[in-house]
């Protein structure tokens, strides 16, 4: 049997946030078209201080055939089985065992200032007695080592020492919009970017129960968020560097016919140029077909002019002696953008 | 157009006596003898064109004066450009507008106290840091430089990682990385902890444990209460019971009933045996007193005698017990009295009525006969026979006696014992047959209370609860003492673990607050914070390894401009701005170039004829006239082409008359050239020279004399 799964919808009302509605809608449209009669709301269906389940009720009637099972988030903790009717919808407020496609599935719903293992240790079930699956909203402190910038602070955790300790066969999150996974932990990500910060396609995650196996479904969204930032350093030549760079972008977001409406866009560039209004028109014609996100063009408060030649053949240099580096980047290091800025303030002192 | 100065104003103070207020010419003379202020008005002009202190580019030594005025230049901006005592100056504002302008403008285009050399303090006047400024670009790649430490000059990238000395920024961010390795550490050891697990596992368990005890504990306090109910009512029936030593003595007493029972019975038997004897006694008296008046003999009276004397010595007995007040023995006396004379009396009736009557003899020897199973032979045989009988009646009464004491006994215990019965609560009509029955009874009830008693007492003893916290409700629990000792040792065995993991997760607990610099203690809180210092610590690591690596890259990209550093310096050296400048200043060197090995490299001139003269060694008239054309070539070269303003103050002071005319003419001449020209001096040779050439054109000229 296959599952679909979902997270972060953070419906309200269709007039105020239509694209989170009509993503919800795709998603429940693709469950059906491959033929799968369940899909998993791993918290957060609904955004803060949101009540109004109507709409999302009528959504559901249009599927009958998908059994919704929803836990509540961090958003919505106050979601209540009775609060909504429509008959496909099962809303889980205690932690749950449900058997779905011949498995277990341990429903955890959101409980501030409760970690996991609390809320799974009151369960009366044996994790060993069968594989099984934990259904959930919160950090998973394995995978998270960086401050939530949109929700600082720890929610219902999940530790690797539960993982350990329970043995889940997978274990589906809500509550981080990305989509990371980390060992058998997987956050399917929200299905329609809420902000600039959320940018990129977004998908669902689709759950083959014998296997175990997960896939990614993409979402098809009214909205798609695009946030490019661009590092300049002075060149005869930086207008068509810029233009080809701004072009490879564009194809990077794997846009098919149509979908450029869709996007709402944010531009910066940063460094120094020998031409900033040349700069400014470059990426203002690059980028001309698409939406900017709150700003009417490109972002060029970070960037700067310069005309000494001896400095701009410096920064030329430098820019090509730190591609050159032989230097292991990971994860916690600096971005060759960002070495690049930094060398660039040495070059030109503090602009 | 160039550069220009389009009015001066410089407020007096110091030695200068009145503002200074100049708009100027292309060629300004301004005159002044000493202490007139001149010094004083280009200290002025200096600080409020180009920038003094750390951030300019030449140190002036300038003198502690409070120098104000404002400056308006034109040829920067569009339209005139003031300069005054703060805001950007003019070699910022030209650095920031023109290409390659090097560092150092104000050394070309202001001579101070005539001291024509660019640079005093290198041996050719000129040295290698201005040439690289310059000609090369090599100062500004110094100048860059400067802003790298040696540290990371030294330090480099191979195999994947920065490479260098511990010290400086590489210091700093190995402690950041460690620091950030510490911070993952712990957030590993928290999310990989099995303590953490186990301790919130074991302390749900206490929990639970110890609600379940809390149950127990209310069950053993309805239990106590029960107890100590069922205790009271058992004390109650227990006063009502006999006390054990209170049964034994109603046991002694029954027991010393029946033995006077069984004594009188034996006594009965006794007697019923000995009450024929006794009437055989009485029979064969009688007809021993008769037998023996039946033969001839007189009645013998021994045995009334005898009676008599009983009778007497009975009755002074009685007298005697009466006396006593003895009342029992004395009954006893009196009816011995009576009996000894009934039978004195009776004795001697027989004797008279036997004697003399001989038939009576046979029959009363048949009767013998038959009463005795013997023959009556002799009188002898006859009183032997008597006294035997005598002993026997003798014996019947005495038990007839004793009979009748036992009675009497048995009789008083008999009603006292069904009274200590009623007592007893076992009924008060108890017949002797149902005593033993009835102790029993008694016996058994009193240990069954006794044990019971006992039992509840113990297990009071076990409960150990104050009255005070008896619990009335029933917990629905029920107690087990067991199962409490089962728990108990199970919250031993869990808080032992709690205490072993915490133990364990307070030195954990303990680092992170060290770490986090908090004194917050729950694990979620411990988590914020510890995400966030590594976000802190990140960001600083991030941005140190950012530096670093520009740096290092910087000055890679540093080094191999340096390479060409020779070579674009003797290309500048040959630029036509300077070639041009020498040749149009005196006329007599034509070409520069460096001379020497190494950092010994000197300036020398060439001259018309190929002569080759060490900057240095040029006499002081010549130097000044070889380094206005150097100052004035560079100046072109450092502002590409442009003319500019010059501020000489006694530029020329060292020259000779011949040589003064010649720049004066020069100089002059760069007015031609868009070239601006400030000359102060003291020495009225050169103020008449600059007059005379000023003259030619009066409106190109302009003449201010300071008069202190």
């Amino acid at each position: 049997m296959k599952i679909a799964v979902t997270a972060d919808v953070h419906l309200r009302s269709r007039e105020e946030r239509p694209e989170r509605f009509n993503a919800l809608h795709d998603v429940l449209e693709k469950t059906r078209d491959l033929s799968l009669d369940a899909l998993i709301i791993a918290g957060d269906l609904f955004d803060k201080d949101y009540q109004n389940y109507s709409e999302f009720e009528a959504l559901c009637r249009e599927f009958p055939g998908i059994t919704l099972h929803i836990i509540p988030g961090n958003h919505d903790p106050g979601l209540r089985g009775q609060d909504i009717v429509a008959e496909n919808v099962e809303v889980y407020v205690t932690p749950t065992v449900v058997e779905l496609g011949s498995r277990r599935f341990l429903f955890l719903p959101y409980v501030g200032e409760k970690t996991m293992r609390e809320a799974i240790a009151e369960v009366e079930f044996d994790p060993a007695e069968a594989p099984w699956a934990l259904v959930g909203h919160g950090d998973y402190l394995g995978g998270t080592r960086e401050v939530n910038p949109t929700e600082p602070g720890t929610y219902m955790p999940l530790m690797r020492a539960d993982l350990q300790h329970f043995r889940p066969r997978v274990v589906l999150l809500g509550h981080i919009h990305d989509s990371p996974a980390h060992d058998t932990v997987h956050y399917t990500g929200s299905p329609c970017g809420l902000d600039i910060s959320e940018t990129g396609r977004r998908s669902f995650l689709i759950l083959e129960t014998n296997t175990w196996e997960l896939t990614r479904q993409a979402i098809d969204t009214d909205v798609l968020f695009f946030s490019e930032r661009f590092t300049l350093v002075p060149n005869e030549d930086e207008v068509a560097r810029l233009k080809t760079e701004a072009q490879e972008r564009i194809h990077s977001w794997g846009l098919s016919d149509g979908e450029g409406a869709k996007v709402r866009l944010r531009v910066e560039a940063v460094g120094f140029a020998l031409d900033r209004s040349a700069i400014s028109e470059t990426l203002d014609g690059a980028f001309g077909d698409f939406s900017y996100y709150k700003t009417d063009g490109p972002n060029l408060d970070q960037l700067s002019v310069s005309k000494d030649v001896q400095l701009n053949r410096i920064a030329e240099e430098v820019e090509r002696s730190i591609q050159e580096l032989d230097y292991e980047w990971d994860h916690d290091d600096p971005t060759q953008e960002e070495v690049l800025l930094s060398a660039l303030h040495v070059i030109y002192g503090e602009k | 157009m160039g550069i220009r100065i389009d009015q001066i104003r410089v407020n007096r103070g110091g030695p200068l006596a009145e503002d200074f207020e100049l708009t100027p010419a292309k060629l300004n003379l301004i005159y002044g003898q000493n202490e007139t202020g001149k010094t004083y008005l280009i200290e002025a002009i200096l600080r409020l064109l180009f920038t003094q202190g750390r951030k300019g580019d030449f140190d002036w030594k300038l003198r502690n004066w409070d120098t104000n005025g404002r400056i308006l230049v034109s040829g920067i901006e569009e339209g005139p450009t003031t300069f005054g005592a703060s805001g950007k100056k003019l070699d910022q504002l030209l650095r920031d507008t023109r290409e390659g302008l090097s560092p150092g403008l104000s050394q070309l285009l202001v001579v101070k106290a005539g001291d024509a050399m660019l640079n005093r303090e290198q041996p050719d006047g000129v040295g290698d840091g201005f040439l690289k400024n310059h000609l090369s670009g090599e100062g500004l790649i110094d100048s860059i430089a400067r802003g790298i430490s040696q540290t990371l000059i030294d330090a480099e990238v191979t195999v994947g990682i920065i490479q260098g000395a511990n010290r400086g920024e590489i210091k700093k961010r190995s402690e950041s990385k460690r620091k950030l390795l510490d911070i993952d550490d712990l957030l590993h050891r928290i999310d990989s902890s099995q303590e953490l697990a186990a301790v919130e596992s074991l302390e749900e368990d206490a929990e639970n444990l110890k609600a379940k005890l809390k149950d127990l504990e209310q069950a053993k306090r309805f239990r106590a209460g029960a107890v100590h109910r069922q205790l009271l009512g058992l004390s109650a029936e227990l006063k009502k019971l006999p006390t054990k030593d209170e049964v034994q003595a109603l046991q002694h007493k029954v027991d010393e009933y029946s033995s006077r029972l069984a004594e009188k019975t034996g006594k009965e038997k006794e007697l019923s045996e000995l009450e024929p004897k006794a009437q055989a006694c009485d029979w064969a008296e009688n007809a021993e007193s008769h037998y023996s008046s039946l033969i001839g003999e007189g009645p013998k009276t021994g045995a009334g005698n005898i009676y008599l004397w009983l009778a007497l010595a009975s009755f002074i007995l009685t007298v005697a017990l009466g006396a006593m007040g003895q009342t029992t023995l004395l009954l006893f006396s009196g009816v011995g009295v009576l009996a000894f004379g009934s039978l004195h009396v009776h004795a001697n009736r027989k004797a008279m009525k036997t004697a003399g009557k001989n038939a009576e003899l046979e029959r009363l020897q048949n009767e013998y006969q038959d009463r005795f199973g013997e023959e009556l032979t002799n009188q002898a045989a006859l009183k032997a026979r008597v006294d035997v009988l005598r002993k026997d009646r003798a014996r019947a009464e005495l038990l007839q006696e004793g009979i009748g004491n036992l009675s009497d006994k048995l009789h008083r215990s008999r009603i006292e014992i069904r009274f200590s019965f009623g007592n007893m609560g076992a009924g008060g009509e108890l017949e002797p047959t149902d005593w033993a029955g009835a102790l029993t009874s008694l016996r058994q009830d009193l240990h069954n209370t006794l044990t019971k008693i006992e039992l509840l007492r113990r297990d009071w003893d076990r409960l150990n609860v104050d009255e005070s916290q008896f619990v009335e409700e029933d917990p629905g629990t029920p107690w087990d003492a067991t199962s409490q000792a089962d728990l108990e040792s199970k919250l031993d065995e869990t808080q032992r673990g709690i205490s072993e993991a915490q133990e364990s997760l307070n030195g954990l607990r303990g680092r992170i607050q060290q770490e986090v610099k908090t004194t917050l203690s729950s694990w979620s809180s411990l988590v914020v914070a510890l995400q966030e210092a590594r976000a802190a610590a990140l960001g600083q690591y991030r941005a140190q390894t950012a530096d670093i690596l520009a740096k290092i890259a910087l000055n890679n990209a540093l080094d191999e401009s340096r390479t060409q550093e020779t070579q674009r310096i003797a290309e500048g050296l040959r630029r036509e701005e300077i070639t041009t400048s020498l040749k149009a200043v005196g006329g007599h060197y034509t070409s520069l170039q460096r001379g020497g090995d190494g950092e010994d490299q000197e300036l020398i001139v060439v001259s018309r004829r190929d002569d080759q003269v060490h900057l240095g060694d040029l006499s002081t008239g010549a130097q000044e006239q070889v380094f206005f054309a150097l100052r004035l070539g560079f100046a072109s070269v450092a502002l590409g082409g442009e003319p500019a303003f010059l501020i000489l103050d006694d530029a020329f002071q060292h020259s000779d008359w011949n040589r003064r005319e010649e720049l004066v003419s020069t100089v002059h001449g760069l007015t031609d050239h868009g070239w601006q020209i400030f000359y102060f001096t003291m020495d009225n040779h050169l103020r008449d020279l600059f007059k005379g050439a000023g003259e030619r054109d009066q409106t190109a000229f302009k003449y201010h004399e300071l008069t202190g």
